[in-house]
């Protein structure tokens, strides 16, 4: 049952323009209205244990986290989610601007779901935004309640 | 003391170590040989001595003789009264002091010997005296002939003759045993003499072998060690390792040792500086790559937006315009990329295996053909080495070469483009080579330099990196890169890329034609 506060996707992300350019591109291509955006490592943490407290079926589908966040930077944000066992069956996928390896690296490291770099091309883009969403939206089967086997029997 | 002792010999200039280390057995044989020439002169000494005992024995004899002849004529004389028995008895009376005399002077030196001879000097004095006196007393009184008695003062006198002889050879006999005697010692004492020398020869060459093997185990343990240290710790520096604190000394090692030790702690130094450096540069690369691209994706992305949702509101000339920003973001975009790119290239380490590079070309040859769907590029690859390489790095290579072919026979109805290998006195070069626009040779030496362009935009597009890029990779492989073209008449890129300096057991024949290869070939 559908709450009216469902949130299907968490955009992290720092800067205004790229918020919008994602937004943009996201109802382009007819794939969520249902965006949560936060606009710090923080705040998306916060808004993720908040919600994963309240019920599981609270938490996003799907998380797209930046690297270069104020407070607490993409990398803390995926150790955080991927250590805490309510938030460890959340798909994370990093959009960012940074090909660094070492980024890359630890991302997969941490347990990171996809790694894609924003490409400077507009269209690009898009479609990159499309393959996300169709893949980790239509195509991608998660566990039940979106939570680990360790969550559920806590 | 042993410390000071060690520091000292430490302390000492190689030279003298080396004096020092010569001196100890050359020291000993120079004892031996003066020892050896002491017991030389000895035996001389010895053979002197049986000399001299000898010529005083046969004085003594000699002397003895006299006498006794002197007696014999004396007699003669006394029976005969006949003048034959007188003279040689006066020559041999004359002699007798002299005989004497001479024996006294022999043994001059033994005051023992020399009282004999004195007495035997004087008791045959007091035989001549004696025989003197017969004769005197026989010419005044001759022997009759067929006389029987014998008047009893010549009887006396004749007695006193033989007393005289008989006392005369039992003291020429002690003489002669005394004189036997000192030659049996003195003969005793040399024997012992020689026998220790004996034992000394053998000493001491013993013993000089052991000091010239003790001076060889000091010389390699202080001289030779040392350098074998000072060779470990070169080689220490050469793996970037810091070498250990020399110890204090003043000689040359010691020299040398804290002459490499500042050089190591220079390099040390310098090290650590150029790491700082290449962390300034990394990060600077990262905020390159983060920072600089993300106001061109929203220049990129707004521009798009205007375009295709308000396309109905916008003139066609806005519209012309927002694409050239969009191509411009574009072009930038593809910069920063080629640029970090570049850079990431000289800071990477090479990671070296066996490469095929036909299968990369192959590979990179297929990528173009699917870019280039409209053009029918004719490739001719021929037979290519399998070369120690980094393969990542082997396929930017590529990607740039042929990718430049693609292009600048673009115009070309029948473009042609040809990779393969010959030998050449640089050694075995990869070529690639296009019926291209080509270039003129006077911009040959531009051609592989950051931002260098030799086509207008316009007509070619490009960052002016690739060829750049393509020098990097070859000289960091320790190879070169050269080019041959003209005008409108195609052009070829060599390259070669140098044998890795590696131990040999990771080394890899450089041409090896794989078998794959061949088979494309024949295909």
């Amino acid at each position: 049952m559908p709450q009216h506060d469902e949130v299907e996707i968490l955009l992290v992300e720092d800067n205004a323009d790229d918020v919008e350019l994602c937004l943009h591109a996201l109802r382009k291509e007819k794939l969520s209205n249902k965006i949560h955006v936060a606009r710090d490592g923080q705040e998306a943490l916060e808004f993720l244990f908040d919600r994963a407290k309240r019920t599981p079926e609270a938490l996003p589908r799907l998380v797209l986290l930046d690297l270069k966040l104020p407070k607490v930077d993409g990398i803390q944000v995926l150790r955080e989610v991927k250590k805490n066992p309510l938030t460890r069956c959340l798909p994370v996928v990093i959009l960012t601007s940074s090909r660094e390896e070492r980024d890359l690296v630890e991302s997969y490291q941490l347990g990171v779901n996809s790694y894609l770099q924003k490409p400077v091309d507009f269209d690009e883009f898009r479609s990159m935004v499309k393959q996300i969403g169709f893949y980790w939206m239509v195509v991608n089967q998660v566990p039940p309640n979106g939570r680990s086997t360790e969550a559920r029997m806590a | 003391m042993a410390i000071s002792l060690t520091s000292r010999w430490h302390n000492l200039p190689i030279l003298y170590k080396c004096a020092l280390v010569l001196a100890l057995p050359v020291g000993c044989l120079l004892f031996e040989i003066a020892w050896q020439s002491r017991v030389l002169n000895s035996l001389e000494d010895a053979q002197r001595w049986t000399n001299h005992t000898q010529e005083v024995e046969l004085t003594a004899a000699r002397l003895e003789y006299l006498l006794s002849r002197i007696e014999s004529n004396d007699r003669g004389y006394a029976l005969t009264g006949r003048n034959e028995f007188l003279v040689p008895l006066e020559q041999e009376q004359q002699q007798v002091p002299v005989l004497a005399q001479r024996l006294c002077h022999l043994v001059g030196d033994n005051p023992i010997q020399l009282a004999r001879a004195r007495g035997l000097s004087s008791l045959s004095h007091a035989k001549v005296q004696v025989a003197r006196d017969v004769v005197a007393f026989s010419s005044a009184h001759p022997f009759l002939p067929g006389s029987t008695t014998i008047s009893p003062e010549f009887r006396m006198r004749l007695l006193a003759s033989k007393e005289r002889m008989d006392e005369f050879m039992e003291q020429s006999s002690i003489f002669a045993k005394e004189e036997e005697r000192l030659l049996a010692e003195r003969m005793q004492r040399l024997q012992v003499e020689r026998k220790f020398s004996q034992q000394l020869l053998v000493i001491s060459l013993a013993g000089g072998l052991a000091i010239g093997f003790l001076a060889l185990f000091l010389f390699s343990s202080t001289v030779a060690r040392r350098l074998s240290f000072l060779e470990a710790e070169s080689r220490r520096i050469a793996r970037g390792e810091t070498m250990s604190q020399p110890a204090a000394g003043t000689d040359e090692i010691s020299a040398l040792a804290r002459a490499l030790y500042s050089a190591s702690a220079r390099i040390h130094e310098q090290m650590s500086g150029l790491e700082v450096l290449n962390r300034d540069l990394e990060s600077f690369s990262y905020s390159v790559s983060h920072d600089l691209r993300s106001p061109l994706r929203h220049i990129h992305g707004f521009s798009k937006i205007l375009r295709s949702d308000f396309s109905a509101e916008l003139p066609a000339e806005a519209q012309r315009y927002l694409s050239r920003i969009e191509s411009g973001a574009e072009r930038m975009g593809r910069l920063i990329d080629d640029l970090l790119n570049f850079s990431r290239i000289g800071r990477r380490e090479l990671d070296r295996q066996a490469v095929p590079l036909f299968s990369i070309v192959e590979a990179v040859a297929e990528e173009l053909n699917d870019g280039t769907t409209t053009r029918n590029i004719e490739w001719r690859i021929q037979p290519l080495p399998t070369v120690e390489s980094d393969p990542g790095l082997m396929k930017q290579v590529f990607a740039n070469l042929l990718g430049n072919a693609a292009k600048f026979t673009r115009t070309r109805e029948h473009p042609v483009i040809e990779v393969g290998s010959r030998v050449m006195p640089e050694g075995t070069a990869i070529y690639v080579r296009d019926n291209g626009v080509g270039f003129d040779m006077k911009f040959a030496d531009k051609l592989f330099g950051v931002f260098q362009r030799l086509h207008r935009m316009e007509d070619f597009e490009g960052t002016g990196v690739g060829l750049a890029t393509v020098a990097r990779i070859v000289h960091k492989h320790g190879g070169t890169v050269w080019a041959e073209s003209a005008p409108d008449q195609g052009a070829t890129f060599y390259f070669t890329l140098a044998e890795p300096i590696a131990p040999r057991s990771v080394l890899r024949p450089k041409l090896e034609f794989q078998s794959e290869a061949l088979h494309a070939a024949a295909r």
